[in-house]
């Protein structure tokens, strides 16, 4: 049998294997860990034909230099961390095939976080239902840790029959990733520890993402928010995306390795559809809340899944129109004939 | 009569069901009553449970149910009141208080206004009931710390704090399982692994159940790491005593 491998030859900044978390072993303290942004995860597994929540690999600034050993269909989605493909630039968000003995690079770019999905999957070891990596606890993922120079990774075995290759334009993309707009937030569940003239300090002003951020959660450092009196609560149960404030008044966004629980108060919690926001924050970035109901984060929650279907259908539509073959007799020849269609927007 | 808990948004898929403010027996044991009840319903769209001292957080999926309907199930759920919950353990938790294991220890006696000694005394002479395990992996939870030497958090948490430190945060105690960032004042470390992925269960304790500190040296802490280390070493676990 052909070899279906990657061989780790950099292993970029911090490189893990995530899905879409380990979820439903909270009760016991174990954090959820999964794609610091759920939704660029999804996506690349979308371009290569993978189920949502199969694994990917989660690159920061720069990404790792991978050998293809076998053909194998690769995806990117994310910030643009400078891919190259023997040499050849890559956009941010894309599908491609590596043939035997090809290198895909990255010299780094504009981006903070991006997602590499290989049609059928990563083959790592599922630990409490989850292939993500924990690498506080050691657990899931490559050995439970981030790659390294000379490990293999192995290709899974998950069927796909999805050919399409090509990039997805940026402005159907852009909304995922872009870290233009203010991040979504519903107040609470411990707003009330705030005054309303600090809850507007909160929104209006821009945080400075601190150098103490990681995938458990970013500093963000400003003017102190003042507690109205209690600094903390007795520790109650945290959320993905809470934004706790302890005694000296700098946020914490709670991210993907945050915590099951927590003792400070939680002034608001970021919406489920900009979940993913913060991984395209770095150190020194801005950031700004924006306060939004329930009922408008339903709404963006579903034009998000929307969203998603609808890129889902354009790749499905380009697949139909690029794989038609055709099988020509004239006379007693024999012709295979590919016929690649050009779409009307291309 | 008890008051009915308050229902709080966090983000658009968790519900908090606040039962109180503080650490009450009563509340605890409204969490995990709640908690086995909302277990048995298999409610659609509820994917995990939370439980700590005082509230449950649900994370649920917003499309499948919204919070108001979550909300009437939970309520309903609340109404009954028929079950009952199993018998404990104690478990037995070496600690070594010795200055570089524990730098907040001359801290917290400062505050309490006694001696580090006197702190130990405190602090080894409770049988503390193990609300939940939660932050990291393991995590115990712990109520019954003497108000004698409580002490509030850091108010800049640390950025790393060493797996097996023991801290005390106002009127709360727990066991650090990973090193990880943390705010609570730590007066000693133990030798022992309260999270190991390689054994099964992973972790040590057991919300509902009960442990108990003993103050060790350091040659013992040295020995019963190395125990630990090659996994010889075996909790020393009882039956909890009625009272």
């Amino acid at each position: 049998m052909a070899e279906s491998t990657f061989l780790v030859v950099q292993a970029g900044v911090l490189t893990t294997i995530q899905d879409l978390g380990r979820f439903g072993y909270g009760s016991i303290g174990m954090p959820a860990a999964g794609a610091m942004d759920p939704y660029a995860h999804q996506l690349a597994n979308l371009m290569v034909g993978n189920p949502p929540q199969e694994a990917t690999l989660e690159m920061t600034f720069i990404g790792p230099t991978l050998v293809s050993k076998g053909s194998h269909r690769i995806a990117l989605a994310g910030g643009d961390l400078g891919a190259e493909l023997n040499e050849i630039s890559l956009p941010s968000c894309g599908s491609w095939t590596m043939r035997e003995g090809d290198t895909l690079t990255f010299k780094g770019g504009s981006g903070v976080r991006s997602y590499l999905a290989v049609a059928g999957g990563w083959d790592v070891e599922t630990i409490l239902g989850s292939k993500s990596t924990y690498t506080r606890a050691k657990i899931g993922g490559f050995q439970g840790r981030p790659l390294k120079k000379e490990d293999t990774l192995n290709v899974g075995n998950i069927v796909t029959s999805l050919r399409w290759q090509g990039s997805l334009p940026l402005n159907l993309v852009d909304e995922f990733f872009s870290t233009k707009n203010p991040i979504r937030v519903l107040w609470g569940p411990q707003d009330d520890y705030f005054s309303e003239e600090e809850k507007t300090r909160f929104l209006e002003q821009s945080w400075t993402v601190s150098k103490d951020s990681d995938r458990m959660g970013y500093r963000l450092e400003g003017n102190p928010l003042l507690h109205l009196d209690k600094k903390e609560i007795v520790s109650d149960g945290v959320c993905q995306g809470a934004i706790q404030v302890p005694g000296h008044g700098q946020p914490i966004v709670l991210l993907a390795d945050a915590q099951t629980t927590g003792g400070y108060p939680k002034i608001a919690t970021i919406i489920s559809s900009d979940l993913g926001k913060p991984a395209h924050y770095k150190a020194g970035d801005f950031i700004q809340f924006q306060s939004v109901t329930y009922e408008e984060a339903i709404q963006i929650l579903k034009e998000r899944q929307h969203r998603i279907r609808f890129l889902q259908d354009w790749i499905q539509s380009r697949e139909r129109a690029t794989s038609r073959l055709w099988h020509i007799h004239i006379d007693s020849n024999h012709y295979r004939v590919r016929v690649d269609e050009k779409l009307e927007d291309e | 009569m008890m008051t009915p808990p308050r229902f709080l948004m966090q983000g658009d898929r968790g519900m908090v069901i606040e039962f109180g403010h503080e650490i009450h027996h009563q509340y605890v044991e409204q969490v995990r009553l709640l908690m086995v009840a909302l277990e048995e319903a298999r409610i659609s769209g509820v994917e995990e449970l939370i439980p700590t001292y005082r509230s449950l957080l649900v994370r649920y999926q917003p499309l499948s149910i919204n919070f108001s309907e979550l909300q009437e199930k939970v309520k309903i759920l609340l109404q009954e009141t028929n079950r009952v919950l199993a018998p404990a353990f104690v478990t037995d938790i070496p600690v070594c208080y010795d200055e570089d294991f524990g730098p907040d220890l001359m801290d917290v006696a400062n505050h309490a206004k006694c001696t580090a000694e006197e702190v130990i005394q405190i602090h080894t002479s409770a049988d503390y009931l193990i609300y939940m395990l939660g932050f990291t992996p393991g995590f115990p939870y712990l109520g019954g710390l003497s108000e004698r030497i409580a002490c509030p958090r850091l108010s800049k948490p640390r950025t790393s704090v060493p797996a097996g430190s023991v801290g005390i945060a106002e009127t709360q105690t727990g066991i650090y399982p990973l090193l990880s960032p943390g705010g609570w004042r730590i007066i000693g470390k133990t030798p022992l692994r309260l999270f190991d992925p390689q054994i099964e269960p992973p972790v040590l304790l057991r919300a509902g159940d009960y442990l108990r500190f003993v103050s060790i040296s350091r040659e013992e802490y040295l020995e019963i790491s190395k125990q630990v280390e090659s996994r010889f070493y075996s909790a020393v676990r009882r039956p909890k005593e009625v009272q």
